[in-house]
Formats: structure tokens, C-alpha cells, sequence
């Protein structure tokens, strides 16, 4: 069994180089529940992924290589997950958003993802999600994060871990879920409209390969530096990907730093990262590149406590600095010097591990620029201006993943309620868009069940 | 006086074993294997109790930390003998354990690692 799994995650490992990419996150993995032998409670508030426990970030940061799970189950490294959903705007879109779909109340299979996901050895590990979107109707290759990690042996009696990441998008091997690749909503509707603008960081996951490496010292001090490119136009078609906001020139950098506090039963955490980007918008090259420089101070709270009751805080303000040198020249943006500001709180509450409620709020603001947030149905700006305010409930229902549950670890599910409300779009309230929309039509209901086996 | 006799062989077995220990070997075992969740500083808990003192001590007891109500019935002092155990196969000793271990086989390293958390105190 074992050399099975020793090839392959060896074929993952070489695959690795040639692929990647996402659009939404995508998460939960029940064969690392088998492969340690606890319950997706251990890892996961509310028992489902992709939200991190203070274990659940240690055995990311300790490159998925803890055992502790008996039987065959425990060596098989695939998993499997699948979104079905039914979304609801307050007012229909003007043309149906996807292809097969209609202007409102759209029924959906999200995603059907796979993944191979386990431990090679004590010292690397990691997981490759290949995924069905189900709306875009293609195959695509989702988050992936390959990591080796070995403990270094200092004269005290503190710990250190160094570790190297493979990645396929800047904070996709970030163990907080604060940052971008795994924060909240964690599930969304692809068939609704979202604000226009983001930080490109975000925009930046799943079409780009990355290296980084990263130092935790006494298990609360985490360091972490590597460098991303982006895919070539090509591959990144290839293998699925449909946001492609430009070619890289020279590496990315990425560095982040974050220091945690593990209390009985609670845990805290402050942060920052900072990236830096240079791309040809739409890979076009001859009227120079777009810079970028993205800057985010995170922190979490989490109460734990002996499970009954938990309650988890996020919150991350992102401030980037934009020099549109190439879309000016190429007529996409109107003046060359820009920054975006976002900053997105959640607070999420579960009982018994199984009944949960989330609150976040997601506010986007900004320098305008009539060109670049130019007026167009549904997606455009009236204004100009990127500024928008998203106010999201959610209430989870999650009947399995505990230690007592049924068919314990390979039966997950969870049941979701989750209502957006926009009292501000893409810079405006009524009219935002140039074309009669108001910012309250996109108000979304996205009801969605989704499992994980 | 049988018992006594080998009560006696065993007290030198152990003993023998105990020298044969070699803290500095457990302590680096400790660092690879137990490190990501425990500490062996003094009450810094993290997702493991801090193992500082742990020989000698009642398990479950460390303040602070939130124990599996499995762990705290197991009611022993932790000492060398109890520890091998309890190391070789955490589950069998505490079936519903919140520790994501699957146990230390190697029998020397395991005597290495109860040596070096008895040096501890
Ligand atoms: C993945 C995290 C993890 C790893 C790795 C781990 N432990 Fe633990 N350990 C725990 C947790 C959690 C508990 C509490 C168990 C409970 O309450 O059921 C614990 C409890 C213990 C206890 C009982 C302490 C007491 O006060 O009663 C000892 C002793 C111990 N661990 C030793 C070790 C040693 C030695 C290693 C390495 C060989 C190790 N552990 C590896 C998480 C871990």
C-alpha cells in the first residue's frame, strides 16, 4: 500500500510543475481525517473544512505528515467533494451568467473536485485538488500545496521547524484563513454578481506556480518568503483557468509573518504579508508593465474551549499601491497611479461542532478611474469607483465529522444558508452601473449542500 | 522471596534500560516527533499539555489544559514504566485521546524520549 502511495504522490510531486489553478476555494479532506485518525473536528471548526484549528494549522505547517490512523483507509490519499447549490438575486441578472443557466433562481452542481491528498514520508506531504465547474462546464486544476518540513534541533528547548512550500497561488499554503486562497465566504455562488474590484493578490491563485520557504519557531513565530510566476497563457488554458490577469515579468515576491498565541483552549494570532507583482495585463507586452504592491495586516481569534460552544474571529485589511503603466498605455485604465483598500471581518459561532452562524462584513474602497471601472450592465461602474460594502449571514448545518459520527471520517456534509446584501456596488447604491441597476438587485440568497467523502 | 527476587531482576532491567537511555537522542526524537504539540518549557501549553515535569506528575492534571474526559480517567503518576506504555500506543491507553499519534515503536528511541522527559524538572 505504502509504495502505491509513495508513487502516487511522486507522480503529484512531478505534476506539480507542469499545473495548477482555481477559482473558488474548494476544501475538506477526509482522507487526512483517516490518515491521523481524528475526526475532521480536530482539524476544522464547525467539523468541515477549510476553516483551521490550532491543530489543524500545525499539521498544515508540519507538512500533512502526521500518522496516527490505523487500516487501509489511513494509507489511501484521495478524497473526494462535490457543491450542488440553488441561488437566488434579488432581481434577475440581465442575461443569464453562465451558459445553460437563466437570469435568476438557478439550480447547480458548483463542483465535483478530487483530491490526492496524504503524507509521502515524515517529511513531505501535501494535496493536489483537481475539480469539475460545474457552471464554467471544464475541467480545472484547484489549490495544491506540496510541502516538506523537518524539525531543526536547537541547543534550548524550543522548537523549530523549517519547511519549503510548492504552491500553486500566493496564500494557498497559508496556514491562517485570513489571507485570500482560504478565507471567508468559503463557499460562493459562481452564478451571482460580486463587486468588480479585489486586491490582485487573490486574483493570482491558481494561474501562478510558487515557491516558498518558510521557518516556525516555538510553535507561534511563523517567517515565510518565496517568490510566485505566473503560468503561461497557454498552460493556464489548459488547465482550466479562466481568470488571467496577466503575465508576470521577473519573479513575484511574498513574504508574510505572523505570530500566534495558543492559550487552554483558545488561540490568537496578528500578522502581515506583503507582495509584489509585475504583469503584462492580458500578457501583451510592448507598452511596458503593471505594478502592484499588496500589503495586509491579519489577525484571528479563536475560543475553542472543550468544543461545546467555539467562536472564531478574522480579519485582514489589504492596502495596494497600483502603477498602471501598461494598461494606460493600452487604453484599459485612465490614470497610471491607483490604490485599492479592502478590509473583510468574519465572526462565526458553532455549537456542539454542528449548528453554526457567520457574520462577515467585506468593504472595498478605492481611487477612481473612469476607464478602468467604466460603466457596463451588471459588472461596470457608473462612477468610476471600485467602493463596495457586502454584508454576508450564513447559518451552517453540519450533521457528521465528529468523533461519534456515522461512518466516521468519510461521510461529511454541511447544509448552508448564506445571504449577501450590497448596500453599496461597484461605487454606487441605485444606478451603479450606468444601466438602471441598483446595488440591492444583487442582493444574493445561495442556499448550497455540500460533501465530502 | 521469589517475588522479591524478581522484583529485583526487573528493578535491573529497568535500571540497565534507564542507563542505557540517552536523553540528548530523546531530546532530539522529541523535537521531530512531539514538538509540533507539545513544549518542554515550562506551562506553555500549545495543542499538546506542556510535557515540563511530566514524570512524576498526575496525568491529566496540568493546569491550564483541556484533557479528553478519557485522558483524566486514566488516573496514573506518570513514571518511566507507565510513559513507555502510554508512548507505544497512545490510543490503546486512551481509546477516545485527542493526541494525533500514532505511537513510537522503536523501543530504544522510546526509552530515549522517557529519559529526556525525565531530565524535565
Ligand atoms: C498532534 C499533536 C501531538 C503529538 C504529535 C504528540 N502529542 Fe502528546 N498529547 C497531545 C494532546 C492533544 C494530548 C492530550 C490528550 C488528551 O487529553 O486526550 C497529549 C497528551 C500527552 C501526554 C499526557 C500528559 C499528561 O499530563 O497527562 C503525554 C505524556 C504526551 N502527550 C507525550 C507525547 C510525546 C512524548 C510525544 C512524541 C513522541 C507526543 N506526546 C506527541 C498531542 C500530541
Amino acid at each position: 500500500m505504502r509504495s502505491v502511495r509513495m508513487r502516487l504522490l511522486g507522480a503529484l510531486a512531478v505534476g506539480l510543475v507542469s499545473l495548477l489553478s482555481l477559482v473558488k476555494p474548494a476544501e475538506a479532506v477526509p482522507s487526512f481525517a483517516s490518515q491521523t485518525g481524528q475526526p475532521c473536528s480536530a482539524c476544522h471548526i464547525g467539523s468541515f473544512g477549510p476553516y483551521l484549528t490550532p491543530f489543524g494549522r500545525a499539521f498544515k505547517l508540519s507538512g500533512y505528515t502526521l500518522g496516527g490512523g490505523d487500516g487501509l483507509a489511513s494509507e489511501i490519499p484521495l478524497s473526494g467533494m462535490v457543491i450542488t447549490s440553488f441561488t437566488h438575486t434579488a432581481s434577475a441578472q440581465p442575461s443569464p451568467p453562465a451558459q445553460g443557466f437563466y437570469d435568476n433562481n438557478n439550480p447547480a452542481l458548483d463542483q465535483i473536485s478530487l483530491f490526492l491528498a496524504g503524507r509521502v514520508n515524515d517529511y513531505v506531504g501535501g494535496f493536489v485538488q483537481g475539480t469539475y465547474d460545474g457552471v464554467g462546464r471544464a475541467f480545472l486544476w484547484d489549490n495544491t500545496d506540496v510541502r516538506v518540513s523537518t524539525p531543526i534541533n536547537l541547543p534550548s528547548d524550543t522548537n523549530l521547524r523549517l519547511g519549503v512550500s510548492f504552491n500553486n497561488g500566493p496564500t494557498v499554503q497559508d496556514p491562517y484563513n485570513t489571507t485570500y486562497a482560504w478565507g471567508y465566504p468559503f463557499a460562493s455562488s459562481a452564478l451571482a454578481p460580486t463587486p468588480t474590484a479585489g486586491p490582485i493578490i487573490g486574483a493570482l491563485i491558481g494561474n501562478t506556480l510558487g515557491m516558498t520557504v518558510n521557518a516556525w519557531y516555538d510553535n507561534s513565530l511563523y517567517v515565510e518568503i518565496g517568490a510566485y510566476g505566473t503560468q503561461s497563457p497557454a498552460l493556464a488554458k489548459m488547465l482550466g483557468q479562466y481568470t488571467y490577469p496577466g503575465t508576470s515579468v521577473g519573479p513575484m515576491p511574498y513574504a508574510r509573518v505572523a505570530y500566534e498565541w495558543d492559550w487552554s483552549g483558545q488561540a490568537a494570532e496578528v500578522g502581515g504579508l506583503i507582495f509584489n507583482a509585475r504583469l503584462q495585463p492580458g500578457g501583451i507586452p510592448g507598452f511596458g508593465t503593471d505594478g502592484y504592491t499588496d500589503m495586509a495586516i491579519d489577525g484571528t481569534y479563536q475560543f475553542i474551549g472543550d468544543g461545546t460552544n467555539t467562536v472564531s474571529i478574522l480579519g485582514i485589511f489589504t492596502h495596494e499601491i497600483q502603477h498602471l503603466n501598461s494598461s494606460v498605455a493600452q487604453g484599459l485604465a485612465g490614470t497610471t497611479n491607483g490604490y485599492l483598500n479592502q478590509f473583510t471581518a468574519t465572526a462565526t459561532y458553532f455549537y456542539e461542532k454542528t449548528y453554526g452562524i457567520n457574520f462577515s462584513i467585506q468593504k472595498t474602497s478605492g481611487s477612481s478611474d473612469a476607464v478602468l471601472y467604466a460603466p457596463a450592465p451588471l459588472t461596470g461602474s457608473n462612477n468610476g469607483s471600485p467602493n463596495s460594502l457586502g454584508l454576508i449571514t450564513e447559518l451552517d448545518w453540519v450533521p457528521f465529522g465528529k468523533n461519534d459520527s456515522w461512518a466516521q471520517p468519510f461521510v461529511n456534509m454541511k447544509f448552508g444558508l448564506q445571504y449577501a446584501v450590497y448596500p453599496q456596488f461597484n461605487g454606487g447604491g441605485s444606478n451603479y452601473d450606468g444601466f438602471g441597476r441598483s446595488a440591492g438587485a444583487n442582493n444574493t440568497l445561495y442556499a448550497f449542500a455540500w460533501l465530502a467523502f | 522471596m521469589m517475588r522479591v527476587l524478581i522484583a529485583g531482576l526487573l528493578l535491573a532491567g529497568a535500571s540497565t534500560a534507564a542507563l542505557a537511555a540517552d536523553p540528548a537522542a530523546g531530546e532530539k526524537v522529541f523535537k521531530a516527533q512531539c514538538g509540533i504539540c507539545h513544549s518542554a518549557v515550562k506551562g506553555k501549553n500549545g495543542i499538546g499539555p506542556s510535557l515540563f515535569g511530566v514524570i512524576g506528575r498526575q496525568a491529566g492534571t496540568e493546569p491550564g489544559f483541556h484533557f479528553t474526559a478519557d485522558h483524566k480517567k486514566l488516573g496514573v503518576t506518570w513514571d518511566t514504566a507507565t510513559m513507555e506504555k502510554y508512548l507505544a500506543n497512545p490510543r490503546a491507553m486512551v481509546p477516545d485521546t485527542s493526541m494525533t499519534y500514532a505511537g513510537l515503536k522503536d523501543a530504544d528511541k522510546r526509552a530515549d524520549v522517557v529519559a529526556y522527559l525525565a531530565t524535565l524538572h
